[in-house]
């Protein structure tokens, strides 16, 4: 029964030995990644379905060599046989590995890395000959920094202070997912050091005004390349997605004075566009009595020149008539005048050298007048 | 035969526990050190120092591919009775408290900073260290006094902005120099903050409120500006157009009064005498109107004469 022995002499020194001594130390440092994969129930069970096969066929094969080396042994025999078989199996089982989805699976042979296993299920050596971690490369992960109101405020560079809360969004480099397990300790938290570090500095060399404003997205770019080189240079197998800046904004104490310059900048509005109203106004209006100034200056020229040339042919008609006889001319005139002067006057008419005191009937003069 | 059995399996045991001592697995990650009663005899899988902060990119790469052939992770045959001493190999961050500074321009500044750093020679850590307690707290003396010294010397404004990152690979050098011997290696040494104390800030928080009503002020002082200036602009053009329109209304009335005059004259002109005669009668009939009241002695009658007279007398002048 050579591999009969051979599972002794493996379970004694590796097995037991291997376990309690792998166990213990790999389970430890490197459970956290292969637990933050998820590992639901139903990967349990098939892996349980897969080893209970594993476990049928040997189990059968073990059952035939017992049958087949010796009928006279007997059942003691057989059954240690049997168990040593159900042993075996179940200790390779324990090299079946089922990686889903997003996930990768690392390879360590004696501790040392070997390979990368990508989704589906795959056969390693049995432990503690080869183990696995098993490492969620897709998850994407998010780290809250500003959360806590004195972790947001930082100076800038004009010695200012802002309120600046953002995320950063990274995930396992699938290229050499190993390096994100061997490299840095607990990485999680080494992505949230240097992400602060990086923004406080690259806050610090900004101004306030661009960081609350228009270069936040530029802040933010440089966050994401900054941090992700010095990730890079540590060797962390993490890669930046993304830097949102969530909150950039001046510190509660002083919003209210922001916000004014803000409302400053309304109000300005405002005034400039009454004044814009008031001259749409009056600009046109002036115009207006412009048109309305020169219209009646030229009606008045019309007019005059009008009268006049009225005026003048008349007297020309009158003096052509006067012309051919000038006496009899000058007296029709005048007591044709005087004629119709005298017709429509209220007269009162008396005698200077009488005597009588003269009484004017003013009360008739004025209802003449007023007539 | 049972005799035989027990003693089998005895020696078994023993060869099983022997074994069992004999193996240890070093993780790639990892470091070993193995000790004979206290006495060193072996280093396995030693992180072969090549400083990442040399900062030449070239060099770096290259020392990396380096790190991976020297890799000897895997499993080990030992002496039962050695002892193992299993120590990180990974880039260990250790935070360090709040430090109160002191800058060059007297002020003060709170200093939050943390140091990635490495073991690179398990022996002489595991001798003067021991293990990552003991390096911490060494690291966060070293640190610490470093930073007060190298940021003790420059102003606030070159520790916020201006050469944050000089100063830090500085306080690194520093702090690796300090640690020569104890077999590790400083990584980084960063700022993570640095900020005004609480006190000093409030007063940031007086300067920015007193700065943004400035500017407050100065917006609305502004728009009030231009407002004036447009109402202004509007009130000039306004007189203008209107100032214009007046000099051009009276130079057409102008022109209306000369064209009448020139009409008169040309039709008056013939005959000055009748002229005065003819509008003599004219004014007395427009003045002496409807219903006019008058009140003439009898031998005075002519009302026209006056007219006539006046105007005779204007002209002979």
């Amino acid at each position: 029964m050579p591999w009969n022995d051979q599972n002794n002499g493996g379970k004694g020194p590796w097995g037991s030995g291997g376990n309690s001594g792998g166990d213990g130390k790999n389970n430890s440092p490197w459970g956290r990644p292969s637990n933050g994969g998820n590992q639901g129930p139903d990967l349990e069970d098939k892996l349980r379905q897969v080893q209970d096969r594993f476990k049928g066929a040997w189990g059968g094969r073990g059952g035939g060599t017992g049958s087949t080396g010796g009928g006279g042994k007997g059942l003691g025999i057989a059954g240690v046989l049997l168990l040593v078989g159900a042993l075996a199996v179940a200790w390779i089982g324990t090299g079946v590995v089922i990686v889903d989805a997003g996930q990768q699976a690392a390879v360590f042979q004696f501790g040392k890395w070997k390979r990368n296993l990508g989704a589906g299920i795959h056969l390693h050596l049995p432990r503690p000959i080869e183990m696995h971690v098993l490492i969620p490369v897709e998850a994407q992960q998010e780290v809250r920094i500003g959360e806590r109101s004195d972790e947001s405020l930082m100076l800038t560079r004009d010695e200012n202070i802002a309120d600046v809360q953002f995320s950063v969004f990274w995930k396992v480099k699938s290229g050499s997912p190993e390096d994100f397990i061997l490299n840095v300790k607990d990485p999680q938290a080494t992505v949230q050091m240097v992400a602060e570090s990086v923004m406080r500095e690259v806050v610090g060399k900004s101004e306030l005004q661009r960081v609350i404003t228009t270069e936040r997205a530029d802040v933010a770019r440089q966050v994401k390349e900054q941090t992700q080189a010095l990730l890079d240079d540590y060797r962390a197998g993490v890669d930046i997605l993304d830097v949102q800046i969530a909150k950039g904004d001046p510190p509660a104490q002083v919003i209210q004075a922001f916000n004014d310059v803000n409302v400053a900048q309304q109000d300005a509005e405002q005034v400039i566009n009454q004044a814009t109203r008031y001259q749409n106004q009056i600009v046109p209006e002036a115009r207006g009595e412009a048109s309305r100034v020169l219209q009646a200056a030229e009606g008045y020229r019309d007019q005059v020149i009008a009268n006049a040339n009225g005026e003048a042919s008349r007297f020309t008609q009158i003096y052509e008539e006067y012309r051919q006889a000038p006496r009899v001319t000058k007296e029709r005139m005048y007591l044709e005048t005087m004629e119709r002067v005298l017709g429509r006057t209220e007269k009162t008419i008396l005698d200077s050298n009488s005597g009588a005191v003269p009484y004017l009937p003013l009360e008739r003069a004025q209802r003449g007048t007023a007539n | 035969m049972k005799g035989l059995s027990i003693v089998l399996i005895v020696i078994i045991g023993i060869v099983g526990l022997v074994g069992l001592n004999s193996f240890y697995v070093v993780r790639q990650d990892q470091q070993a050190l193995v000790l004979q009663f206290g006495s060193p005899v072996a280093v396995r899988n030693e992180y072969v120092a090549v400083s990442l902060s040399d900062s030449d990119p070239d060099t770096t790469a290259a020392a990396s591919s380096n790190v991976s052939e020297v890799d000897e992770a895997g499993l080990f045959f030992k002496l039962p009775w050695e002892e193992v001493i299993t120590l990180d190999r990974k880039n260990i961050g250790t935070d360090i408290p709040d430090i109160e500074v002191l800058a060059s321009d007297q002020r003060r500044l709170t200093v939050d900073a943390f140091v990635r750093w490495r073991i690179t020679n398990p022996l002489t850590f595991y001798q003067r260290l021991r293990d990552e307690r003991g390096a911490n707290s060494q690291l966060q003396r070293f640190t610490e006094s470093n930073i007060r010294d190298a940021l003790g010397q420059v102003p606030v404004p070159e520790i916020i902005s201006g050469q944050r990152a000089a100063l830090m690979e500085e306080i690194r050098q520093n702090v690796n120099d300090a640690l020569t011997g104890t077999g590790i290696d400083i990584i980084d040494v960063r700022i993570r903050a640095a900020d005004l104390p609480a006190a000093v800030a409030e007063g940031v928080y007086a300067r920015m409120k007193t700065e943004r009503n400035q500017e407050a002020q100065r917006i609305r002082s502004e728009g009030e500006e231009r407002a004036r200036l447009i109402r202004a602009q509007a009130e000039r053009q306004q007189t203008v157009i209107l100032a214009e329109a007046n000099e051009q209304s009276e130079q057409i009335r102008g022109e209306g009064d000369a064209q009448r005059n020139k009409i008169y004259a040309d039709a008056y002109g013939k005959d000055l005498d009748f002229f005065r005669f003819q509008r003599a009668l004219i004014a007395c009939e427009e003045s002496i109107k409807q219903g006019t009241v008058v009140v003439a002695d009898p031998s005075n009658l002519d009302l026209c004469k006056v007219f006539i007279d006046r105007a005779r007398a204007a002209g002979g002048q």
